[in-house]
C-alpha cells in the first residue's frame, strides 16, 4: 500500500535523466567535420586552444547544452500547460509566449540589428516575451477566467503572426526574408556558449515557477473550485505558471526559433507512466523534452539531407502524425 | 467547530442572489439546504466554503476568519458534477484531499491512515485500483466523497452528491453522509430530493429568492404552507412504521414568483 501510494516517478524520472544525458553525450559526439574527443576534452579542460578544443566548446558543446535545455524547457511548459488548462492539446505556445518571442527575434532582423551584435536575436526575442507577459496580465490578470487566458493566448500569437507576415512583406530584400524565414523554422545550429549563459539563468527561474506549482496541478484535475477548497489560490497559480512558461519558452524561442510539437507530444506520451498525475508529468516532460530534442537534433546531422534540416521541421515531421493519431484516439474515446 | 454566516449579500451583475442570509452551523449535525432552482443554494454553499467571497456579510469559523490551508484543513468540498480532468487511480484521487496537509515529498503515515479510513468509510476500498472514468456515476461519487473525507476536516458541505444518481446510490450517499455526522463530523448538504432531506437531516435550511424562509427541523420545515410558497408544489405524506416520509405529490398554482430584487430597490 505504501509503496504504491508513494509509486515514485523518482525511477522514471532517473532513467530520463540519464537518457537525456546520452543523447547530449551523442550530440556532442556528433558532427561534420572528425574529431578526436578525448584530445578535444583534454585540451579544453588544460586551457589549450588547439583546433579540436575549439570545435568542442564553440561548436559541439553549446549546440548540446541548449538542447539540453530547450528541451526540457518544452516538455516541462507543455505539462504545465496542459496541467493549468487540463487540456491534452495544449502547448507551450497556447498563451502567445512563443508567438511574441519570435516576432522579437524577427524585429531583430528587419532592424538589422541581428547582424550588429550576436546576443541581438535571443535579447529581441526575450523582450518580446516580456511583452507578451505584460499583454497576458492586462488582458487575463485577476478575476479573468482560464477561458479568458485562452483568448488573451489566441489573440497575441495572431497578432504576433501578423507583425511576423508584415514583416516578411516588407523586408528589404529577398536575403533578409529568407533569413527571417529560416530563422523561424527553429535550429540549435551555429549557437555559443554565450547564447547559454544568456538563457540558463532565466530557463532555470521559470523551471522553478512551474516544478514548484506540482501539488496546486495535482489539486486543479479536480476543477478549480476544489482546488480552491484544497486551500491553492489560482489567481497565483496563473500568474506563476504564466510567468514561468514565459522566462523558459521565450528564452528557448529566443535562441533557437520556434521548435514544435515538443510540449505537446511529450507530455501526452509520458502521462500514462505517472498515472495521469499533472504534477508528477511536471520534471518527467522536462526530460523527456530534453531527451525528444536533441534526439531530433541529432537526426538533423544523421540524415543525409543536406542543407541540413532545420530541427523545429524535424520535430514537425514527428509531432504532425502523432497529433492525428492522438485526436483520433481521444475521439474514439468520446 | 462552528460556522457562522451573518448578514451574507450577493450580487450576480444587478440580481440579487443572497440578501442578508444568517446561518450557523456546527460539528455532529447535518443540515440539508433546500430551495427551489435560483433560490442561491449553491451561491451560499461556496460562500461557506470560501470559494467566494460575499459582497456583503462575514463568515467566520469559530469567530475567526480563516482562509486558505488553514480553511482547507478544517473544512471540505465536495464540488458539484464530480469534475475529474485525468484518468487518475482512485487511491490517487482519494490521496489529493491529503494536499491541505502535505504538499511535497512523499505521503506520511497520517496520510496512508488517512486515505484508508477514508476508502473505507465511502465503502470503495475494493474500487482503490480502478481508473475513475471507468466507474459508474454512483461510484464515482462515492469516491469523490472519500476524497473530501481524506482531507480529516470538522466540517464538510456537499453540492447536489445525489442529484445525478440511480436511487440505490442516493440512498447509499445519503447513508454515508449520515453516518459522518453521527461520527461527530458538520454536514451541509445541498438537496432537491425533499423525501430524501426529510428523512436524513438532522435540520432543513429552506432558501427561497435569497433569503433564508426556515430554518428548523425537517418536520417543521416542510410544511404545507412553505413547500407551496417556495416550492409551488404539495406534499403527500404517509408513515412507515415510526418514520414519518414526504413525497412531492402534485403542482399548486399558487408559487411566488415576485423577484427579490423587487422588494429591494
Amino acid at each position: 500500500m505504501k509503496a504504491r501510494l508513494a509509486m515514485p516517478a523518482a525511477g522514471l524520472n532517473a532513467a530520463l535523466a540519464v537518457l537525456a544525458v546520452l543523447a547530449c553525450g551523442l550530440s556532442v559526439a556528433l558532427g561534420y567535420a572528425p574529431l578526436d574527443l578525448g584530445q578535444a576534452l583534454r585540451d579544453a579542460l588544460a586551457g589549450r586552444e588547439s583546433i579540436e578544443a575549439l570545435v568542442l566548446t564553440e561548436i559541439r558543446l553549446p549546440r548540446a547544452v541548449l538542447g539540453m535545455l530547450v528541451g526540457f524547457s518544452l516538455g516541462l511548459t507543455g505539462a504545465a500547460m496542459q496541467g493549468l488548462l487540463r487540456n491534452p492539446l495544449a502547448e507551450p505556445g497556447v498563451i502567445g509566449i512563443s508567438g511574441m518571442a519570435a516576432l522579437g527575434a524577427v524585429a531583430m532582423f528587419y532592424s538589422g540589428l541581428a547582424g550588429a551584435f550576436s546576443l541581438a536575436l535571443p535579447l529581441g526575442g526575450i523582450a518580446g516575451a516580456l511583452i507578451a507577459t505584460i499583454l497576458l496580465f492586462a488582458l487575463a490578470g485577476r478575476g479573468a477566467s482560464m477561458t479568458t487566458l485562452i483568448l488573451a493566448g489566441v489573440a497575441i500569437n495572431s497578432f504576433a503572426g501578423a507583425m511576423t507576415s508584415l514583416a516578411l512583406n516588407l523586408s528589404p530584400n529577398p536575403y533578409a526574408a529568407t533569413e527571417i524565414v529560416f530563422w523561424l523554422m527553429g535550429s540549435l545550429a551555429d549557437r555559443s556558449l554565450d547564447h547559454v549563459w544568456l538563457v540558463l539563468p532565466l530557463m532555470l527561474a521559470g523551471w522553478g515557477l512551474m516544478l514548484a506549482a506540482a501539488p496546486a496541478l495535482d489539486a486543479l484535475t479536480l476543477g478549480e473550485d476544489t482546488a480552491t477548497s484544497l486551500g491553492f489560490n489560482l489567481m497565483r497559480l496563473r500568474a506563476q505558471l504564466v510567468l514561468g512558461a514565459a522566462l523558459a519558452v521565450g528564452s528557448a524561442v529566443a535562441v533557437t526559433g520556434a521548435i514544435g510539437f515538443v510540449g505537446l507530444i511529450v507530455p501526452h506520451l509520458l502521462r500514462p507512466l505517472v498515472g495521469h498525475r499533472a504534477g508528477r508529468l511536471l520534471l518527467v516532460s522536462g526530460f523527456g523534452g530534453a531527451l525528444l530534442v536533441l534526439g531530433a537534433d541529432s537526426l538533423t546531422r544523421l540524415l543525409p539531407v543536406r542543407p541540413e534540416l532545420k530541427l523545429g521541421v524535424v520535430t514537425a515531421m514527428i509531432g504532425a502524425p502523432f497529433l492525428f493519431s492522438l485526436i483520433w484516439r481521444l475521439r474514439r474515446e468520446a | 467547530m462552528r460556522i457562522e454566516a451573518r448578514n451574507i449579500t450577493c450580487r450576480a451583475g444587478r440580481r440579487l442572489i443572497l440578501d442578508g442570509v444568517d446561518l450557523a452551523f456546527g460539528t455532529g449535525e447535518m443540515v440539508g439546504l433546500i430551495g427551489p432552482n435560483g433560490a442561491g443554494k449553491s451561491t451560499l454553499l461556496r460562500i461557506l466554503a470560501g470559494l467566494r467571497p460575499p459582497e456583503g456579510g462575514t463568515v467566520t469559523h469559530d469567530g475567526n476568519r480563516l482562509t486558505g490551508r488553514d480553511l482547507a484543513r478544517k473544512l471540505a468540498f465536495l464540488a458539484q458534477g464530480g469534475e475529474v480532468n485525468w484518468a487518475l487511480r482512485v487511491e490517487h484521487l482519494v490521496a489529493l484531499g491529503r494536499l491541505p496537509h502535505r504538499r511535497f515529498g512523499p505521503p506520511g503515515t497520517d496520510d496512508l491512515r488517512a486515505v484508508e479510513n477514508a476508502l473505507a468509510a465511502a465503502e470503495v476500498t475494493e474500487l482503490r485500483d480502478r481508473i475513475v472514468s471507468t466507474l459508474s456515476g454512483g461510484e464515482r461519487m462515492r469516491v469523490l466523497l472519500a476524497r473530501a473525507l481524506a482531507v480529516e476536516a470538522a466540517i464538510l458541505l456537499a453540492d447536489e452528491p445525489v442529484t445525478a444518481l440511480d436511487p440505490y446510490h442516493q440512498l447509499r450517499v445519503m447513508e454515508l453522509l449520515r453516518a459522518q455526522a453521527d461520527g461527530g463530523k458538520g454536514i451541509v448538504v445541498v438537496l432537491h430530493d425533499l423525501t430524501l432531506a426529510h428523512r436524513f437531516c438532522d435540520r432543513l435550511v429552506l432558501l427561497d429568492r435569497g433569503r433564508i424562509v426556515a430554518d428548523a427541523s425537517p418536520r417543521e420545515v416542510l410544511s404545507d404552507a412553505r413547500t407551496e410558497a417556495a416550492y409551488g408544489v404539495r406534499l403527500l405524506r404517509g408513515r412507515t412504521g415510526t418514520e414519518e416520509y414526504v413525497l412531492p405529490w402534485e403542482r399548486v398554482a399558487a408559487r411566488n414568483k415576485q423577484d427579490p430584487q423587487e422588494g429591494n430597490s
